[in-house]
């Protein structure tokens, strides 16, 4: 599977799309922790074209967080469906992420 | 007698393909079946969060494993089950807090159980010693 990932100054941005089961969870948290050793430390996650989201899924965001605090890095999700936030409200997870109506919003927030 | 159009059968194997088999084929199910698409949302993680459990934690990764699966809507109710040959499983109490904001101490998994238990209506676990057969069976009310 290929991330599609676009660079804005500091924040990679990666696009996510379909359905985010164990299958494709488990390919994106792979390519997720690629980037980072890579050395990207901001993150923003565009949920835009997920149509639904597992707890598999959700390991994406939790196992990324935790790497990125070891490195004073961050990360943002944008583009939030009802139904995906959803899932991050059953969980009471959805206090532990920063959430922004747009990718432009995230940007901007990230900072220069 | 029974409306077999009500009702969907599926025999896989404990690999995470299978997850998106299930699941896709869940959806053209319901969508035939002109259930409402929020109902579908709901039933379609949870049936996501049942058959993973299965594979990773039941069959322990294992390729092999099988698995059954069915799906039925009546009038009132969708009804899914699911029986596996592996190791057994019946949770006790499903713990429904799992706040915590520490994110190096957040743990990553075990949302599954919640989830299930959060969207489906009724759930209910299920062992047979003689066969050695674990049995979950979720309930969904339609009205």
């Amino acid at each position: 599977m290929e991330l599609s990932t676009r660079k804005e100054g500091k924040v990679q941005i990666i696009q996510l799309e379909g359905r985010l089961d164990v299958h494709l969870s488990l390919e994106i948290e792979q390519a997720v922790n690629d980037l980072i050793d890579k050395g990207e430390k901001f993150l923003l996650f565009d949920l835009a074209g997920v149509q639904y989201l597992s707890s598999s899924g959700l390991r994406i965001f939790i196992a990324a967080m935790r790497r990125l605090k070891g490195v004073d890095g961050s990360l943002k999700l944008a583009n939030m469906s009802e139904s995906v936030k959803k899932i991050f409200k059953v969980v009471e997870l959805i206090d532990l992420f920063e959430i922004y109506p747009s990718v432009e919003e995230a940007t901007t927030a990230f900072g220069s | 007698m029974e409306d077999k159009s009500n009702i969907l059968t599926l025999d896989i194997t404990s690999k995470t393909e299978s997850v998106t088999h299930v699941v896709q084929s869940l959806e053209n199910f319901c969508l035939d079946l002109k259930i409402d698409q929020k109902v579908i949302d709901t039933l379609l993680i949870a049936t996501d969060e049942a058959i993973t459990n299965i594979v990773l934690h039941a069959y322990d990764g294992r390729n092999d494993g099988k698995i059954h699966v069915s799906f039925q809507k009546d009038e009132k109710e969708f009804i899914i089950q699911f029986t596996d040959f592996g190791k057994s499983f019946k949770p006790l109490k499903i713990k429904k807090k799992t706040r915590l904001y520490k994110v190096d101490r957040l743990r990553i998994g075990g949302y599954g159980l919640v989830l299930m238990d959060t969207l489906m209506d009724e759930l209910k676990f299920k062992y047979d010693k003689t066969n050695k057969a674990n049995t979950l069976r979720m309930i969904k009310y339609l009205q």
